[in-house]
């Protein structure tokens, strides 16, 4: 029987057998050059949104759904990740949700009809540190590691907070997207994963499973050290199963498979430089190793990213319909 | 004393031992060249050596490398004062239209550790600037570091660039990053990948020998 997107996403998420392996990215970055024009209009960008009337706020606001409605239907997408509008200093600053973003969600679900899982960011976890934050946050490991659990419960705290937020907007799915691993291995040894990250994160997903929500758990890189503590978090999915980290869906799925559903892998790299066979070939590759039994979405290990050819994405998704029904 | 203690210490990040030690070390009269390669260099090199086998990860090897400069900072002027110069001199930095620097400024740590002098040209760095450098600094080795299939495409300029310069064949070419491979290395021209920081500090040196 054929499933809507939300039923399709649902059965994966909760490692069942839809009828067909939906589909989705964490971004989708090449609407202008597959569509015609940038899911994000100009207009509500901050420095020209301010500028608008209420009413030709709440009109391009109301473009902006009816687009990206139109994109994701075209893709054929399960779960429609959403951008902040607004403010998004409110957003990152007082954990208050803009009112523009609230409006967007309602638009999107009511062009939808309610038959797509809508998901937005949702992680508080510590990621790697850039630069000079790398070193400060490497000495305080070392000097001052209660200092560092301290902050990673308000930070734990902050997340569900604001993902309560999301949830009363029509959130379905929280994309938690701190990354922790490089392509050699996680950033923290596991032993500083299971101190400083571990513990927060599943409570962050704890939260959001109590509420209803579905958790994607992504992180860049080889996850292989710490993989057993990520689905110990027990998030809905994993996703990236990064390909240039050495990740492998199938020995991901024999270990895990029957544990946490699975997405991504599709090599994003072989996508931008790879011939039309290797990326063929790894949508292949990911397709029949991580489609038995269910409990797989099929995406890039990335995202499709400004710069990459369209057509190489119109390739993967070729191949995932002719290989996604059940 | 025993030099080694000053390794071990180093090992496990203890900044202000390490400090200590160092000064004791001069005080007894140990040859600074000594304390340096018996305890510091030693001390980061087995650092490097597990980082590159999964046994410490990167929070480890900058702590160890705090220690190590707590330490270097009393040898340096003694180096000076005798002579000493650093085995090698690599430029290095993250190319245009890259903005990420955490593989660059580990592979910096790990040269660092290896007794080299690095000049770090920070992110964003173009293919003039590269070469530029290399020029001005007196330099055996340009690194190349990307995180972007985006930038990755800068490496191939940087070795066109050094070729325009006429400096090919004074200055080795390493490359770096998430995206490349040895396939790449070989289709730009490059003269070494290596895929973690432990071994392009490893292939540095064998390059500046």
């Amino acid at each position: 029987m054929k499933m809507t997107h939300k039923e399709r996403a649902i059965a994966a998420l909760t490692r069942q057998i839809p009828d067909h392996i939906p589909t989705f990215e964490l971004e989708f970055q090449l609407a202008e050059e597959m569509f015609g024009k940038p899911l994000f209009p100009p207009e509500l960008k901050p420095g020209r949104i301010e500028t608008l009337s209420a009413l030709e706020k709440e009109r391009k606001i109301y473009e902006m759904a009816e687009y990206t409605a139109y994109v994701y239907k075209e893709l054929d997408y399960s779960i429609i990740p959403l951008m902040m509008v607004g403010d998004s200093d409110y957003w990152d600053k007082q954990g208050k949700l803009p009112p523009e973003f609230v409006q967007y969600a309602r638009y999107l679900r009511e062009f939808t009809e309610g038959k797509v899982l809508l998901a937005h960011h949702g992680d508080g976890t510590y990621s790697i540190p850039d630069g000079n934050d790398m070193y400060e946050f490497a000495y305080r490991i070392a000097d001052d590691p209660e200092g560092v659990c301290e902050q990673a419960q308000k930070m734990a705290d902050w997340a569900i907070d604001r993902n309560k937020k999301l949830h009363e907007a029509g959130v379905d799915v929280l994309l938690l997207c701190c990354d922790y691993c490089y392509n050699t291995g996680p950033f923290l040894s596991p032993d500083m994963f299971r101190q400083f990250i571990q513990p927060y994160l599943y409570q962050i997903i704890q939260a959001g499973k109590a509420d209803g929500q579905y958790t994607i758990k992504h992180t860049d890189g080889n996850i292989m050290p710490i993989l057993d503590q990520l689905v110990e978090c027990e998030p809905h999915a994993l996703h990236s199963l990064d390909p240039m980290a050495g990740v492998d869906i199938r020995e991901v799925k024999r270990l895990v498979g029957d544990k946490v559903c699975l997405c991504g892998n599709v090599h994003c790299a072989a996508m931008q430089t790879g011939t039309e066979e290797d990326v063929i070939a790894s949508a292949e590759y990911c397709l029949t190793y991580g489609k038995p039994g269910g409990g797989y979405i099929f995406c890039t290990s990335n995202v499709p990213f400004k710069g990459m050819p369209p057509e190489r994405y119109q390739l993967i998704l070729d191949v995932w319909k002719r290989m996604r029904d059940y | 004393m025993d030099l080694h203690e000053i390794s071990v210490q180093l090992q496990a990040g203890k900044a202000r031992v390490v400090k200590t030690l160092v000064q004791q070390a001069i005080d007894e009269g140990i040859p600074a060249q000594e304390i340096l390669e018996k305890g510091l260099l030693d001390g980061m090199s087995i650092i490097g050596e597990k980082f590159k086998n999964n046994e410490v990860f990167v929070p480890e090897v900058l702590i160890a490398a705090r220690a190590m400069n707590q330490g270097v900072a009393l040898l340096k002027p003694l180096l000076a004062e005798a002579g000493v110069k650093a085995s090698g001199k690599v430029c290095i930095g993250t190319v245009q239209g890259d903005l990420h620097d955490i593989g660059k400024n580990l592979v910096k740590l790990m040269l660092e550790g290896k007794g080299l002098e690095v000049i770090d040209l920070g992110t964003d760095v173009s293919p003039e600037t590269f070469v530029k450098m290399a020029v001005e600094q007196n330099c055996q080795i340009i690194c190349c570091s990307a995180l972007l299939t985006t930038t990755m495409g800068v490496m191939a300029d940087v070795v066109k660039a050094a070729e325009a310069a006429g400096i090919r064949d004074k200055v080795k070419i390493m490359i770096g990053g998430a995206p490349v491979n040895q396939a790449f290395c070989d289709q730009i021209g490059a003269d070494a990948y290596t895929s973690d920081a432990a071994s392009a500090a490893d292939m540095a040196v064998s390059l500046c020998g």
